[in-house]
Formats: structure tokens, sequence, C-alpha cells
């Protein structure tokens, strides 16, 4: 009586022990944490400005009624990516010069986040409402309110070059 | 980890080993309608084969965080065309050494499809080499547990991480290629190989379930292997 192939069954010997469970790469994302990223662009044209001085941001938070203050971005000059707080609320001032400065207050929910239990946890955060002063900005707007480990505009912040004058 | 996987080869290697030679004089029986000298013309139904998974709780015993279980139900068509309907049972209750993330889930899948038997042709072999598709489904619940998130940039806030009785749901495509042949009377033994590409998974808001029954790990593509004992069914 004839049997089955050899050929088959070195075949599927090598296979399947190629496919075993368990051989996996890790699939983690680069990058856990998430950040807020805003553009600056022009008011009128919609194009990217760039700040000549370039801003330092100052984020503050509010913790048991005390303020918590932390230099967030040094040296903002036509975006700035920003990390939210596990409060509710995270308040960001941009200090243009000494005595220049404007404040976006950003209310959020945060979102606990696993993807793989092998790559740890992330915090991620949804925008539900904002608030800004316009000394020098002139208007922000938001663009993408899902804030992620993933890379890409949340919002963008208006301002009014000379040009526009 | 390493150990693990070690472990896993060694399980498929020594369970494809008893394959090699071992076949049974009473291989490759066919129904056949009308017999004569040139041309047997066979019967539609060529009968009917359960079959029990053994690969997922010998490789659960040794050692892996999954244990898949699972019955099939096969049909013999024409010793051609071979329909099927798998049933089975997936768990996991696993935690991450380094990271402490706990995931726990148990639950019932189905997989149905077809396959063709290369070696149709061949009616002289002890088995049959088939290849086919399955279409596979499970609707599941998990619970995720993981240590307290503390602010990395400010400090103070911390958030616990606990979440109980998620539902999601996945469906998924699979290649399936397998082998099987008679060992002693009615009995074969069975061994698959799976390409497994997922269709689509449901995602709760604190995470993606990390296993889903019947496919195993929660990725795009997966690759599966089964070894079944089988009994051809007297009717």
């Amino acid at each position: 009586m004839k049997r089955i192939p050899a050929y088959i069954l070195m075949l599927f010997v090598a296979i399947s022990g190629w496919f075993a469970p368990g051989c996996s790469d890790s699939d983690c994302p680069l990058t856990t944490l998430s950040v807020a990223r805003f553009d600056f662009l022009d008011s009128k044209t919609h194009k990217t400005v760039t700040l000549t001085n370039g801003a330092m941001i100052t984020g503050l938070i509010r913790i048991d009624n005390q303020l918590d203050i932390d230099t967030v971005f040094n040296q903002a000059s036509s975006y700035m990516s920003l990390p939210l707080s596990y409060t509710d609320q995270t308040t960001y001032v941009m200090h243009y010069s000494e005595t220049l400065r404007d404040t976006i207050e950003v209310t959020h929910k945060n979102i606990p986040f696993v993807k793989d239990i092998e790559c740890g946890t992330m915090m991620f955060h949804e925008v539900e409402n904002m608030r800004y002063t316009t000394n020098v900005l002139d208007s922000v707007v938001l663009v993408n309110p899902q804030i992620d480990n993933e890379e890409k505009t949340n919002f963008y912040i208006y301002y009014r070059t000379a040009d526009d004058e | 980890m390493k150990k693990r996987l070690i472990s896993t080869y060694i399980t498929g290697l020594l369970m494809m080993s008893s394959l090699w030679g071992v076949t049974s004089p009473l291989a490759a029986q066919e129904k056949v309608l009308a017999t004569s000298a040139d041309k047997p013309k066979l019967f539609l139904y060529q009968g009917m084969f359960v079959g029990v998974d053994l690969y997922g709780p010998a490789t659960h015993a040794l050692g892996s965080d999954f244990l898949s279980s699972e019955v099939s139900l096969e049909a013999n068509l024409s010793n051609k065309y071979f329909p099927v309907v798998e049933i089975g049972y997936g768990k996991t209750d696993a935690t991450d050494d380094e990271t402490d993330i706990h995931f726990k889930t148990s639950a019932p899948y189905f997989r149905i499809g077809a396959g063709y038997n290369v070696f149709h042709k061949k009616p002289h072999l002890p088995g049959q080499f088939i290849i086919g598709a399955r279409y596979g489904y499970s609707s599941f619940k998990y619970d995720v547990d993981a240590p307290s998130m503390t602010d990395p940039v400010w400090g103070g806030t911390t958030i616990p991480f606990s979440y109980q009785g998620l539902k999601s749901n996945a469906s998924w495509f699979e290649l399936v290629a397998s082998l099987k042949t008679n060992v002693y009377k009615n009995f074969y033994l069975g061994l698959s190989v799976r390409y497994r590409s997922l269709i689509n998974v449901k995602k709760s808001e604190h995470s993606d379930p990390w296993y889903i029954s019947g496919f195993g790990k929660n990725k795009s593509t997966n690759f599966g292997v089964t070894y079944n004992l089988i009994y051809k069914l007297p009717f």
C-alpha cells in the first residue's frame, strides 16, 4: 500500500514549526505619549506662519486648589506639541515676550488605553471645550478633538501678520 | 518566553512525526456505486469525520498563555470536496511580566468552510491532502487591569485602570492546508496549518482585545496549527 508522499510530510513539519503559536514580533507603537499639536497659521492666507522670536510655553494645572506650573515647550515657532494633564483641564500660557502673552485653556476627557498588554498603558484625551485670550493670536480652531499617540494636528492657531494690516 | 517557544515547537514536531509511516491497511476505502472493470462510479457522499483538536490543549499544558480546544465535523463528498464546521472554545488569563497588565477572556467560536482534496485522483493513498478556506467568528467579553497611571508631566494625579466585561466581536478568514491519514480502523490523525487574516474586530474605548478566541493574538494576520484526532463515522 502506498503512503502519503514524504515531501508533503516534510513540508508540513517545516511549515507548522514556523507557524507555531507565540512566534510573534512586538507590535508596540513607537511612542506611547499623547500630545496635542498646534499649528500656527496666517488668519488671512491660512499658510504657516513663523513667530519671529518664538514663544515659550508653560502649562498649568490645578490639583487640590493648588496651581502646578511647568515649562512644556521651549521655543515654539511654527507649531507646538504639548502634553495634556491627567486632570480634566490643562492651561497653556504662550510667552511671546516678558509682558506679552496669550492663554489657551483646554477642557478634556482622559481615556486610559491599552493596545497590547506587552506595550503598557497610554493616556488618550478627547477635547470637550476650550477658551483663549486674543492678545496676539487671532483665533484658535479645534481641528481634531482626539488626542492620542498618532501624530496629527489637533488645533490651528491663527495670527494676524503685518501683511494683513 | 523562549522556553515556551521551544517547547511549543518540539510539541509540534513530535505530533507531526506521528504521522510518518503510520497508516492503516484499511485506508482509502471508498463507497462505490457500481463497479466495472474500468471505471468505478463513486457516491457523492463518502462519509463524515468528527475530529478533536489536541494541539491547543497540548501547547497550553506546555506553558502557552492560550487554551483553545475545538471539535470539527467534516463531510467527504466524492473524496474531492470537504465542507467543514469547526466549533471551539478559547480562553486566556494572562499577565505580562514587564507591564503587569492583566487580560482575561473566555469565549466560544466557530468556523465554517470547505476544502479540496489535492490527491482525489489517488484513492490508493491512506488519507487526504486538503487545501481550503474558513470564515471564523467569535463574540466575547474581556477584562483588562493595569497598574494605576500617574501623570508623567505634572505628577500628582493618579488614575486607576480596571475595566471588566468589555464587549467585542471579531471575524476572520483562513487559508488552510491539512493532511489527514488513516491510522487504525476508522481513526485518523490530521494536521493543519492555517494562515489567518482578521476581517474586523470591535475595539472598546479603553483597549483593543489582546486575544480573540479561535483566531489567537489580535494582529492583522496570524498563523495557527491544529492537530486532530479524527473518527470516521460508520455511516
